[in-house]
């Protein structure tokens, strides 16, 4: 059913098997500046799941360009026996791999290799604020070695070809981007200028990988920005690269230093949003061209197939969250892809706090087995197992002990599975949320897993039932009382009541935001979306501070500040009496009388739901305790304790 | 016999004798591989033996795998550790300088990222910095963890350690067992001073009967929370002190402060007092008899022995100090204390580094962290000596100076001011920045006691380089305040940089709007600087609060409260589009909303500079060696400019 996206292409040289393309992206499992057995592990697994071509990043081709630690030092001799040990392991599923070649220039700093960054011309990234040297003739000329002998290490190494990175985050956009190059030299200013270096780039490693070598480019097509690469400037990049440069595929990508957050784009930017700048560009080349990022659903993938508007498909988060992905969508099995979120809080938010990848729902990624059995051996013996609580937790639980042969029930207190998840999809733009409910959902009803609902299980229930190991997922509740003073509904409410609706909420609204994350400022966005005048007060230096390594922070303040919410940072809420709240600043301890609200909102924090765990330690076999219950953190933490109990049992 | 009379006598702690009463005290470093002790390690500790410290403990090394704060902690109980310890050890005790190790567990001042683990702590809450909410442990994990304390401190005695330091102070799961502020279980190990301090007395107990009688054991107690709700006080640290004393278990009591709520105090810059915790360890030690480590922002020999001989401690802990100069015992015992490089405590190189995930730094001492390449004796004669010009006398050009003269080159610096140290002479005219200025006072102590011919008050031009016939030539002729960087119509006196205010070139008016782009204490600074001259000061900045790169400098808080208090306000989120004579066009970034910011005497930028070389392009081609090193490469901060000239110096 999958016609298009199943169907082989040729890239150059290559033929690839399929239309999925595991695009390029930060994983941090790099160590010492090696690539490391978790990184062949990883690819090998996606390999094995069945997508047509695999492009390896973070390679760094030459020693100024380090901007953070897990970089892998393509420029070090020792690297190319690493990176055969990672193709010839892709090429045992059939699987070609190229390597994506990169400088990041000024997006970057000299805080690791202690020397000077290179720009077009003397200008700063907004992340590093590091202010570049403009490179001189010398330095232009290192460079074309540097991506030429990378070319020449990636053909040692056993990649299949390579991309030159063009794309948001590379030197070579910085050149053909006004924005970023003010130079007054033949290497800036007009057109023809501006891509001078990225031609020599291209001619430089052309002639020294070979002509027979695959060659293609990730070209930031739109940098939607202000002065910035427009499609209409790309069109001609890209006219060039393919006739002048010989280049055999065109990766597009959009986005600039200004706007990361439409990169790695989270669940708040539209999906599709980058295929239209695809279309445009296959208009201009006849090579094969590749559109990429907000691309989730093999049927989405299909569709621009079908109607021409891309010949491959770059996906980056969807197969890190399900390798099978392409797998189960040629085998008709779309109902059990695990579809990602786009939260974004597993993969870019941990790998931009400088932590290994990771998924939210996948709790295997950088820990992927290196053969194909999977995780976890068989038991010993069937168990009869209860599971108290069906959040992601105790679903993932169930599953998996359910998967390696126990007898599994589940029960749920209230009359739907998903625990907390049902809560995020109420409120605005965080609806992809439910798709982790959708998938376990969906896998305990094909694994015939009994689920009870509208039961709240007892300690006496449980010793009844006699049981051989329980495990208790039982979630968290809002602190009852996170403020002094005398206090409560319907004029003080938590962010549970509000959404539950167990309180009408009035017009002017106090928003206490001691959260930082979606969870306070989408709540408050929900109460916007009903015309309510919201003030937020957190005592953080400003509203959202866990949203910016998920690319979240730019676009959510500027929903909320356009829905008319305001910001007061910097304040601590001491007391609450009735509708009123006082608080200090926490710089000038100034007392603040914060009144004439409506409604108090309180999001500070959960406490654990682990009563029952107490009354049942000591009194079953085999009792665990998972997610929020041992301490309310995130759905990452709940599936993966999840998992891991389901295969201790 | 040295005028250190007290900083240089030995001290009995437990079993152990140290030479002299400098402790280089614990300290993350971010140089751990594998979570053991690295070769990067062994050297960085080597220097500082060789320096003449009498002891020095390691960084903080955690007890069990529920703790995994920061990537490159050492897994202390892991037996794999030990031989790496007996290499250090070994290494360290070459020279007359006792080794402790520090075992620690951060308990909920972590996060469970690294770990994939719930992180521990007394009762459910989250840290402050980590902001993740913790698992109140359970009896069990209590008891695994006293266990974890001791086995890891068995690995220590075994690795040839001379002794252990348990903290309990700024980052520690004790500590927060200890404190009211984050212990609200209602068992045997909560609520009453006696059940907040039974885990403390367990572990100790745990660890001493692991360790043996003989072994020297003590803690890094936490003398004051300073927290402004409820947390330890001086009076619970001394109850403390004298109850864990009573254990009979203990040799020594080191101290430190404040928490994560605090942690300015914990790691205070230029902007906290001297010797700021002095008096603390003056009121432990006058009611326990155990000798008494104190710490913090003791960067002077003199000092150290004044704090000695007034009875106030028994040990000086001094780290950014040694990080900045590890000769400063062996420079105080010679009686050379013109040459120690002194600590500025600006905390760029080593805690603002650290705070961003690096490897620990110093802007003043570029070997930080290389010292196998760049450390102590690692400086060798040239072999042919040269000519070379060295142009601008900032910290870059001076420290090229000192390093090539060093090499025995013969060096002539030009310097086109009348006195020496470019940006950082302006840097210290800022409000409360006076002690940044002591990277050019060492600077010139060296070069004026080396062959070096330092001719002040001349710009040099591409004629005059020439004239000189130098063998090499090194441009370090930094950077200026970019000239226009905003689009419109202004102009000075009404328009100025931050530079013209600091060197007095122009008196602002009543009313001053600070346009901030720096997000550092150039901008902060000048900022504060107008505000004590009585001036209304409001800063605008596209970034999300004022101050954004002091954060991990711990200059945060109390710039902002300086600033506050000061009645100066702020304007976040907003870039400036253009300046019509003293009108702004600002947008905000949020919500793309236009607002004009009207009404004031004096506009000053804040806005970055531009690199000063056009020098070095004229000579480009026409000399046989030339260097650029510094600013005037691309306008950076003061440690690029020194790893720059320090670099060069012995490049030529």
């Amino acid at each position: 059913m999958f016609d298009h996206l199943f169907s082989k292409l040729q890239l150059g040289n290559v033929e690839i098997p399929n239309r999925i393309c595991f695009l390029a992206h930060r994983t941090n499992f790099a160590a010492k500046g090696r690539l490391t057995e978790r990184h062949i592990a990883y690819y090998a697994r996606r390999a094995r799941g069945g997508c047509g071509l695999i492009i390896l990043g973070e390679l760094s081709i030459h020693a100024g360009d380090y901007p953070h630690e897990h970089m892998i030092e393509a420029y070090n001799p020792d690297s190319v026996k690493d990176f055969r040990r990672l193709t010839t392991a892709v090429h045992a599923h059939g699987t070609p791999i190229f390597a994506q070649l990169n400088h990041h220039g000024f997006q970057s700093s000299g805080a690791i290799t202690r020397k000077e960054i290179w720009g077009p011309s003397a200008e700063s990234d907004i992340v590093f604020g590091e202010t570049a040297k403009p490179m001189e003739p010398e330095d232009l000329e290192t460079l074309v070695d540097a991506f030429s002998a990378g070319a020449c290490t990636a053909r040692d190494g056993g990649f299949d070809g390579v991309e030159i990175d063009m794309g948001p985050e590379s030197l070579l956009r910085q050149f053909l981007s006004p924005l970023s190059n003010h130079r007054q030299d033949e290497y800036g200013g007009s057109l023809e200028n501006r891509m001078r270096l990225p031609l020599e780039v291209i001619g430089g490693v052309r002639k020294a990988a070979g002509e027979d070598f695959t060659v293609g480019i990730q070209l930031c097509a739109d940098e939607r920005f202000w002065g910035a690469i427009t499609p209409d400037e790309s069109r001609r990049f890209a006219e060039r690269f393919a006739a002048e440069g010989r280049a055999d595929f065109i990766g597009v990508s959009v986005g600039t230093y200004y706007n990361l957050y439409l990169v790695l784009a989270s669940m708040h930017t539209p999906l599709g949003s980058t295929v239209d700048v695809a279309r445009q560009i296959k208009g201009a080349v006849s090579i094969p061209v590749m559109a990429s990022y907000q691309i989730h659903s093999p049927d989405m993938a299909e569709g621009i197939l079908e109607e021409g508007q891309a010949d491959l498909i770059g996906f980056v988060r969807p197969l890190i969250c399900d390798p099978d992905f392409p797998l189960k969508a040629r085998q008709g099995r779309q109902g059990e892809i695990r579809y990602c979120a786009r939260d974004n809080k597993g993969c870019v938010g941990r790998v931009h706090l400088s932590r290994t990848l990771g998924c939210i729902q996948n709790p295997e990624v950088g820990n992927e087995p290196m053969d194909e059995k999977p995780s976890g051996a068989p038991p010993f013996g069937k168990k009869r197992i209860m599971v108290i609580g069906g959040g992601p937790a105790g679903l993932e639980a169930a599953r998996t002990a359910r998967e390696r042969g126990h007898e599994v029930i589940l029960y749920e207190r209230e009359a739907l599975i998903g625990g907390q998840i049902n809560l995020i999809g109420k409120r605005p733009g965080r609806q992809a949320m439910e798709a982790v409910i959708r998938y376990l959902g969906h896998m305990l009803e094909r694994l015939q897993i009994p689920i009870i609902t509208g039961r709240e299980v007892t300690a006496d229930f449980v010793f009844e039932e006699h049981p051989d190991a329980v495990i208790v997922a039982t979630g968290s509740r809002p602190k009852p009382r996170p403020v002094s003073g005398e206090y409560g509904p319907p004029c003080v409410l938590n962010v549970w009541e509000v959404l539950k609706e167990q309180f009408p909420v009035g017009q002017r609204v106090l928003f206490i935001d001691e959260n930082g994350g979606h969870h306070a400022s989408a709540t408050a966005e929900l109460l916007a979306d009903q015309g309510k005048k919201i003030d937020m007060v957190t005592s953080d230096l400003f509203v959202g501070v866990e949203l910016a390594p998920l690319g979240d922070l730019h676009l959510t303040r500027q929903r909320l500040l356009q829905k008319g919410v305001t910001f007061m940072p910097d304040v601590v809420i001491d007391r609450i009496e009735g509708n009123k709240a006082v608080g200090h600043d926490i710089y000038t301890n100034a007392r603040l009388f914060l009144e004439g609200y409506d409604c108090i909102i309180l999001d500070m924090g959960n406490v654990p739901e682990d009563a029952l765990y107490f009354q049942l330690k000591g009194g079953v076999k085999e009792l665990y305790r998972i997610g929020d219950c041992v301490a309310p953190r995130g759905i990452d933490m709940a599936v993966l304790e999840g998992r891991k109990a389901g295969e201790m049992l | 016999v040295s005028e250190f009379i007290y900083l240089f006598s030995p001290l009995q702690i437990g079993s152990v004798v140290v030479a002299n009463r400098i402790h280089f005290a614990a300290h993350v470093t971010n140089f751990g591989e594998d979570h053991q002790i690295s070769d990067r390690h062994i050297h960085y500790y080597r220097d500082r033996a060789r320096g003449g410290c009498g002891l020095m403990s390691t960084e903080e090394m955690t007890v069990h795998p529920s703790d995994h704060a920061y990537e490159k902690l050492v897994h202390a109980y892991r037996p794999e550790v030990i031989p790496r310890y007996k290499k250090l050890t070994r290494t360290i005790h070459e020279y007359d300088t006792r080794i402790f190790a520090q075992l620690s567990h951060n308990g909920m001042q972590a996060d469970g990222t690294i770990s994939r683990l719930p992180v521990w702590g007394p009762s459910s809450g989250s840290d402050p910095l980590f902001r993740e909410t913790c698992k109140q442990m359970e009896i069990e994990e209590i008891r695994e963890c006293i266990e974890y304390f001791a086995k890891s401190a068995a690995h220590a005695v075994e690795g040839g350690f001379d002794g252990i330091e348990l903290q309990l102070g700024h980052s520690s799961l004790i500590r927060q067992f200890l404190s009211p502020a984050t212990n609200f279980r209602e068992d045997e190990y909560g609520g009453s001073f006696e059940n907040r301090l039974r885990f403390a007395l367990e572990v100790i107990d745990a660890v001493r009967k692991a360790v043996g009688a003989d072994f020297t054991l003590g803690v890094r107690l936490n003398a004051d929370e300073m927290h402004p709700r409820g947390g330890l006080t001086l009076e619970d640290a001394k109850n403390i002190a004298v109850r864990l004393e009573e254990t009979g278990q203990l040799d020594f009591m080191d101290l430190s402060l404040g928490t994560f709520h605090n942690l300015y105090l914990v790691e205070g810059s230029m902007h906290t007092p001297l010797a700021y915790t002095v008096p603390l360890a003056s009121e432990i030690r006058s009611i326990i008899d155990l000798p008494v480590f104190c710490t913090n922002r003791i960067n002077d020999p003199h000092l150290a022995e004044r704090i000695l001989e007034d009875g106030h401690a028994d040990m000086i802990g001094m780290v950014r100090a040694l990080i900045c100069d590890p000769e400063l015992p062996l420079k105080a015992w010679e009686g050379r204390t013109e040459d120690i490089r002194q600590c500025i405590a600006c905390n760029q190189g080593c805690i603002g580094r650290m705070a961003l995930g690096y490897r620990l730094g110093c802007i003043q001492n570029p070997a930080v962290g290389e010292e196998r390449d760049l450390g102590i004796g690692t400086l060798e004669p040239c072999e042919r000596p040269k000519r070379v010009v060295v142009v601008g006398a900032g910290p870059a050009g001076l420290e090229a100076a000192r390093v090539a003269s060093l090499r025995k080159h013969r060096v002539i610096l030009l310097e086109k001011n009348e006195e020496v140290g470019g940006q950082n002479i302006i840097a210290g005219k800022a409000a409360g920045r006076q002690e940044i200025t002591g990277v050019t006072r060492w600077l010139m102590s060296q070069v004026r006691r080396l062959d070096i011919e330092l001719r002040l008050g001349v710009e040099a031009n591409v004629e005059m380089v020439l004239q000189e016939r130098p063998d090499a030539v090194v441009v370090a002729t930094g950077s200026i305040p970019k000239d226009k960087p905003f689009p419109g119509e202004y102009c000075f006196p009404e328009v100025v940089n931050i530079h013209q205010v600091l060197n007095g070139e122009v008196e602002a008016g009543q009313r001053v709007l600070l346009v901030d782009l720096d997000g550092h204490h150039q901008a902060t600074g000048t900022a504060e600087f107008l505000a004590d001259k009585g001036k209304a000061v409001h800063i605008l900045t596209p970034t999300l609060f004022v101050g954004g790169k002091l954060g991990p400098l711990q200059d945060l808080y109390l710039a902002r409260q300086r600033l506050a208090t000061k009645g100066v306000t702020f304007t976040p989120d907003i870039a400036v589009l253009e300046i019509q004579g003293t009108s702004v066009k600002g947008i905000n970034v949020y919500s793309n909303e236009m607002m004009d910011f009207e009404g004031y005497d004096t506009v000053v930028l804040a806005s970055g500079n531009t690199a000063e070389d056009g020098l070095y392009f004229a000579l480009k081609g026409k000399v046989k060696e030339l260097y650029r090193i510094g600013d005037c490469v691309a306008p950076r901060k003061t440690d690029m400019a020194i790893v720059e000239g320090h670099r060069v110096g012995r490049l030529l």
